[in-house]
């Protein structure tokens, strides 16, 4: 059937509308941890698995977008009323599904694998990040997550910040720097101390801080004899697992921890447990704060006592 | 006969109606879930697979989560639940022991041991062959081997002089049982973070994770052992009556014990392979069914098939809709829904007088 110009002319303008409006949508692109090109079409209805990966999205100004997130995302606040799929290695398939994402961005260590392939085999792109134990592997999710989000200048201001911040901080601790000590203590069991190979340990390390079970890989449950020569300057906690022990006594009390006596001379620095999970946006802030504690950096307060 | 207050004349009306519970599970299985899939969306994917081109639209989305997600996962529970519930009922007549279940000759905890060194070990468990062995396929293939050379390890400590004793095999079972939980437990202590959370999921079973390579292999041997099972009825009932008894009936009672652990052994590490550890069907299955209708292995069997593949089916349907978008794990609904059950009909049947 012969179109009347008029017709035609409404059909090449709507057909231009079409890809003018899908042309920036069609861009979004990103290469997951095993080198394969994620595309997607449009970044919303994200669902984001793992705390720093949702401080990620939400830092790149995309908060709006997530219509998911897994139980680990407890920061920004804006998305802790989001549902919840479930734990970040415990997933669902058709869980994740029943969300209608568009797309899943991923910390590594999400799934089972399993099931985040069934998920692409439906038709849902899934980034994921390879694991960021290190700032230089951080600004690497950051770059890989903007760009998948088409939010490279944000991507580029939100690792500008973090190296302004990450500036001034140690690094590396220095031979005879202050020994520190992390437990998790309160969930029944006994105190798990972090190794290294945990976020605890390159964030103790960022600040300059030694390490005192650095030695020891990943988490592993200590008893009183195994802290019995210990003896660290600083005990850091979650400020979580403080609150459900009633206080710094109530903690060290712990029949695990109760006869050391150089805890109680430790000095013990709470944290907040979203800043355990991995390293994230915020990272540098938390490393200058045990920083200033330990006196690796100088804090404000003691920079304005020199000046007067 | 009387379950929960249903009165059956004769026990023989028991499988008709536990077939057609097991059919209408499985229809419910498969029709609810996470994504809303319409009766369209699900004949048309049947007319495909028997080579018909539906003429009316379905939702192509509906039909990827039909065919990759749901179909496996409820085909896969189905089976799990007959092969436990089988090896359950075969344990507890070879045993003659109402507590035995499929774990007791080793094939769980010989997969738990070998899964776990497979998590730990990652690569280096299968030497110069884990190059040739995807990845994917290797902590299945870790936990059947594992569980196959535990029961033989049992079985062959249980014979002496070309005879198996039944005790012999049980105390074994419980050595070895021990000492695989320990050597589990070694590898769960030197594992780092991320394996001992992969570790901890893994024992507590799932249905939505097998790799579909891995899931015709493990149906075929779980059918395999099922049926094998529920043709050992004659010889089963026959053991009922004490083992000196059967063999002077003309069972050939250590031929009899070889059949029945390579077939559970088959089967149960077919099951654990693929889902990981479910625990409480093959204890339980077998005495839902002799309650409802005795004893008779010619009931007992598929009745206990029919049974667990009811309780698996339904169990992994609430787990996976129950807490949306999350899911649960399968063995806790089982455990939390199945136990309050089973002992309702326990207390039902002891104020009757039927129980001890």
């Amino acid at each position: 059937m012969p179109l009347s110009p008029l017709r035609s002319l409404a059909v090449g303008a709507s057909f231009l509308a079409c890809t003018a409006a899908s042309v920036p949508a069609l861009a979004g692109a990103a290469e997951d941890a095993d080198g394969r090109v994620v595309r997607v079409e449009e970044p919303a209805r994200i669902i984001s698995l793992g705390g720093p990966v949702s401080e990620i999205v939400a830092g790149l100004g995309h908060a709006d977008s997530v219509v998911a997130v897994d139980s680990t995302t407890r920061y920004p606040p804006s998305l802790a009323d989001l549902p919840r799929v479930g734990y970040l290695r415990a997933l669902g398939a058709e869980g994740l599904l029943s969300e209608a994402p568009y797309l899943i961005v991923a910390q590594n260590d999400a799934g089972p694998p399993r099931v985040l392939e069934q998920v692409e085999a439906a038709g849902v792109p899934v980034l994921r990040l390879p694991a960021a134990d290190t700032l230089e592997g951080l600004e690497d999710a950051i770059r890989r997550t903007a760009a998948l989000l088409e939010a490279e200048d944000a991507g580029a201001a939100m690792i500008a910040a973090l190296n302004r911040e990450a500036a001034g901080l140690p690094g590396s601790p220095a031979a005879d720097a202050p020994e520190v000590l992390f437990l998790l203590v309160g969930h029944g069991g006994a105190p798990m101390a972090a190794g290294h190979g945990t976020p605890i340990h390159a964030l103790i390390e960022l600040a300059g801080l030694r390490n005192a079970f650095g030695a020891v890989q990943g988490w592993k449950p200590v008893s009183a004899e195994a802290l019995a020569g210990a003896a660290p300057d600083g005990l850091i906690v979650s400020e979580r697992a403080l609150d459900a022990d009633g206080g710094v006594a109530e903690m060290l009390s712990h029949p695990a921890l109760a006869r050391v006596e150089a805890l109680r001379a430790a000095r013990v620095v709470p944290l907040d447990p979203t800043l355990l999970q991995g390293l994230g946006p915020r990272t540098p802030r938390a490393a200058r704060i045990l920083a200033e504690t330990f006196g690796t950096l100088p804090s404000p307060a003691r920079v304005e006592e020199a000046r007067r | 006969m009387t379950v929960a207050g249903l009165h059956l004349e004769r026990p023989g009306h028991l499988l008709p109606v536990l077939m057609a519970l097991a059919a209408v599970s499985a229809a419910l299985s498969i029709s609810l879930g996470g994504v809303a899939v319409s009766l369209a969306d699900g004949l048309a994917l049947a007319a495909r697979w028997i080579g018909l081109t539906p003429s009316w639209s379905s939702d192509p989305a509906a039909e990827a989560v039909l065919s990759a997600i749901r179909g496996p996962r409820v085909l896969l529970g189905c089976v799990v639940g007959a092969t436990l519930a089988v090896g359950g009922a075969v344990m507890q007549a070879l045993f003659r022991n109402p507590l035995a279940d499929p774990g007791l000759i080793g094939v769980s905890a010989g997969a738990a041991l070998a899964a776990s060194a497979s998590i730990v070990l990652g690569d280096a468990l299968f030497g110069t062959a884990g190059d040739l062995i995807p990845r994917a396929y290797q902590l299945p293939l870790a936990a059947f081997a594992g569980g196959l050379l535990v029961t033989a390890l049992v079985h062959a400590l249980a014979r002496t002089d070309g005879r198996t004793s039944v005790a012999g095999m049980l105390l074994a079972g419980i050595a070895i049982n021990a000492i695989a939980g320990a050597v589990t437990g070694l590898f769960t202590y030197i594992s780092d973070d991320q394996q001992l959370r992969q570790l901890t999921f893994w024992s507590m079973g799932s249905l939505g994770a097998t790799s579909p390579g891995a899931l015709a292999p493990a149906v075929a041997l779980m059918l395999v052992s099922t049926i094998g099972g529920l043709l050992l009825w004659r010889p089963l009932n026959l053991m009922l009556l004490g083992e000196a008894e059967a063999y002077h009936l003309g069972v050939s009672v250590d031929r009899l014990k070889a059949a029945a652990v390579v077939l559970v052994a088959l089967g149960v590490g077919a099951a654990v392979a693929a889902a990981g550890p479910i625990a409480f069907v093959g204890l339980v299955a077998p005495h839902l069914v002799r309650l409802a209708g005795g004893a008779d292995h010619r009931l007992v069997l598929p009745g206990a098939a029919l049974v667990g593949t009811v309780l698996v089916c339904l169990a992994d349907l609430v787990a996976r809709t129950v807490a949306l978008p999350a899911e649960l794990p399968v063995g806790l609904i089982l455990a939390a829904g199945g136990g309050p059950f089973f002992l309702a009909l326990l207390l039902a049947a002891r104020r009757r007088g039927e129980m001890p």
